[in-house]
């Protein structure tokens, strides 16, 4: 088992190239930077080109512009220049689903209807809606909690019902902010191998940003080392683990310590950069 | 270590119905106290007439129907101008939290409107609509419009941003984006609002009946001062502070009704 490490160019594979086919959901940033009003730069010309299918994680010190870059894939902010595309028709907008950082499930809305909000205006009947939601709430496992307010929900319970929010809104890419910054280890470990399961099922295209490294080795086919701001794309990383993979053997293989090591000097000198 | 605990419980339990007790007698030991105190001539009775002469009245007043049909028109004249301030304050207020352009247009109009005394301009609303109930109901709904949209405004603009794009990036838009973000977002706010204006449009309308009406709570208190019926003038007093706190009642009820995702 090798890992690839490319500076500069170069296009990562994700490792089950059939389920990819399926997928007509590659994503193409191209050239995109953005200066905000006061005149900071936050992002330099970075290009991706993820393919379909393919789980990519986003890595960078602290401050970098990851996630003023995911609302732009979001279409949240608008690029100063540059463009994003994605391969199948229609605004990429529509085909983005978004699982933010912060607690960002309404609070006024029971979880079966927080689950269904991305369903709004695809003109499905109910019946078909409340068939989606349950299957959404099952895989994370809060069938329980269909009818529960968010605060009667934990931190990681709340994550999980945004993920499923994502998902039920079968939207071709899915983008990922830092979705597990706020909580403790364990909820966090049993959640990436939640996170994999369910991805496995449908393969979107994963955009994921995260300041861990071992979290982005552990998820991901291809990790991207971003720079200080301004935010360049420094190198990009191949993980070449199998999947589907377990959370727990994983990390007791050599190589993960290894790719984690590898992508610490990476960040280092992105840092110094 | 439990027979401690249950002594501590058997404590709290005990205070809590001292409390209860406490909160339940103040007032009546107040009020046995006022008519000890007017019966002994330590108070003079032209001014402030004992509680049991106050009831006496009351029950004449009930009697005749007369203190029904003023309750009835008063809620009748507070109802109707409510709603119609309230509808079209909510509205001019989401407008307002929704555009800045609305924000720019009506806010300063607002700023400089709202602090008028609106029983100030009762002259000139009853020379427009007259001096029936249409007034009445008008100087209220004035009153109301106002608050309601200046609460409504505020609640939309303090929403939390991420809502905004979660809804922004699922693509909820025009009534859905209004039903399921922007009016919920706001609720508390607008029902906050609810509650000041429901008390200001009863002092509104109390006092608009004082100034202009041969009906209504306000002229019972008035028409008892005027013919130095003091008896009278308490009883309407009474009855106002009775509505106005069965309608505080009545809304927090419905605030918890209208909130259940609200942590308690």
């Amino acid at each position: 088992m090798t890992s690839r490490i490319c500076v500069g160019e170069g296009v990562c594979l994700p490792q089950n190239r059939e389920a990819a086919a399926m997928l007509d959901h590659r994503m193409v940033v191209e050239a995109v930077s953005k200066r905000f009003e006061d005149g900071t730069a936050a992002l330099e010309e970075v290009s991706l080109e993820i393919p379909a299918g393919q789980f990519a994680a986003v890595i960078g010190p602290s401050g970098c512009g990851k996630t003023t870059l995911l609302r732009i894939l979001a279409g949240l902010d608008e690029p100063t220049s540059g463009c994003v595309a994605t391969s199948s028709d229609g605004d990429p907008r529509g085909q983005m689903a978004m699982v933010f950082q912060e607690q960002s499930i309404f609070p006024w809305m029971r979880v079966r209807e927080n689950v269904a909000v991305g369903l709004n205006g695809l003109g499905l009947g109910r019946a078909s809606i409340r068939a989606r939601v349950d299957e959404q709430l099952d895989l994370v496992g809060l069938s329980d909690f269909a009818e529960a307010f968010p605060h009667q929900l934990s931190g990681g319970m709340k994550q999980r019902v945004s993920i499923a929010r994502a998902f039920a809104s079968r939207r071709g890419v899915l983008l990922m902010d830092e979705p597990f910054a706020a909580l403790d280890e364990q909820t966090k470990i049993g959640l990436h191998g939640e996170l994999l399961r369910i991805w496995e099922r449908s393969r979107k295209t994963v955009v994921f940003i995260t300041h861990g490294i071992e979290e982005s080795v552990a998820l991901a086919d291809c990790v991207y080392v971003m720079t200080a701001r301004p935010g360049r794309i420094h190198a990009r990383v191949e993980v070449p683990f199998a999947r589907p993979r377990d959370m727990v053997a994983l990390r007791g293989d050599p190589a993960f310590g290894k790719l984690v090591v590898e992508i610490w000097g990476l960040l280092r000198e992105a840092m110094a950069a | 270590m439990s027979a401690a605990w249950e002594a501590q419980a058997r404590r709290s339990r005990r205070l809590r119905a001292a409390e209860h007790a406490l909160r339940l007698t103040s007032p009546l030991v107040l009020l046995l106290l006022w008519e000890w105190a007017v019966r002994m001539r330590l108070l003079d009775a032209r001014f402030f007439p004992a509680p049991s002469s106050v009831i006496a009245a009351a029950v004449g007043l009930a009697r005749t129907g007369e203190l029904w049909g003023d309750l009835g028109v008063t809620l009748y004249r507070l109802a109707l101008g409510f709603v119609a301030g309230a509808f079209p304050g909510i509205a001019l207020g989401l407008l307002m939290g929704l555009s800045r352009w609305a924000r720019a247009v009506a806010g300063p109009l607002i700023a400089a409107l709202y602090p008028i005394p609106k029983i100030a301009v009762l002259p000139l609303i009853i020379l427009i609509f007259g001096l029936g109930d249409l007034s009445k109901i008008v100087v209220v709904a004035v009153g109301v419009f106002f608050i309601m949209a200046i609460n409504t405004s505020a609640g939309v603009l303090q929403i939390e941003r991420i809502y905004l794009d979660v809804a922004k990036a699922y693509g909820l838009r025009g009534l859905a984006y209004v039903r399921g973000v922007l009016l919920p977002g706001a609720l508390p706010s607008l029902l906050t609002g609810a509650k000041v204006s429901l008390g200001i449009a009863l002092i509104l309308v109390v006092a608009a009946e004082f100034l202009a009406a041969k009906d209504g709570l306000g002229y019972l208190i008035w028409n008892g001062w005027q013919t130095l019926q003091v008896e009278q003038m308490y009883v309407g007093l009474v009855v106002v502070a009775v509505l106005g706190y069965a309608m505080t009642i009545g809304l927090e009820e419905a605030e918890r009704r209208a909130l259940p995702w609200l942590p308690r």
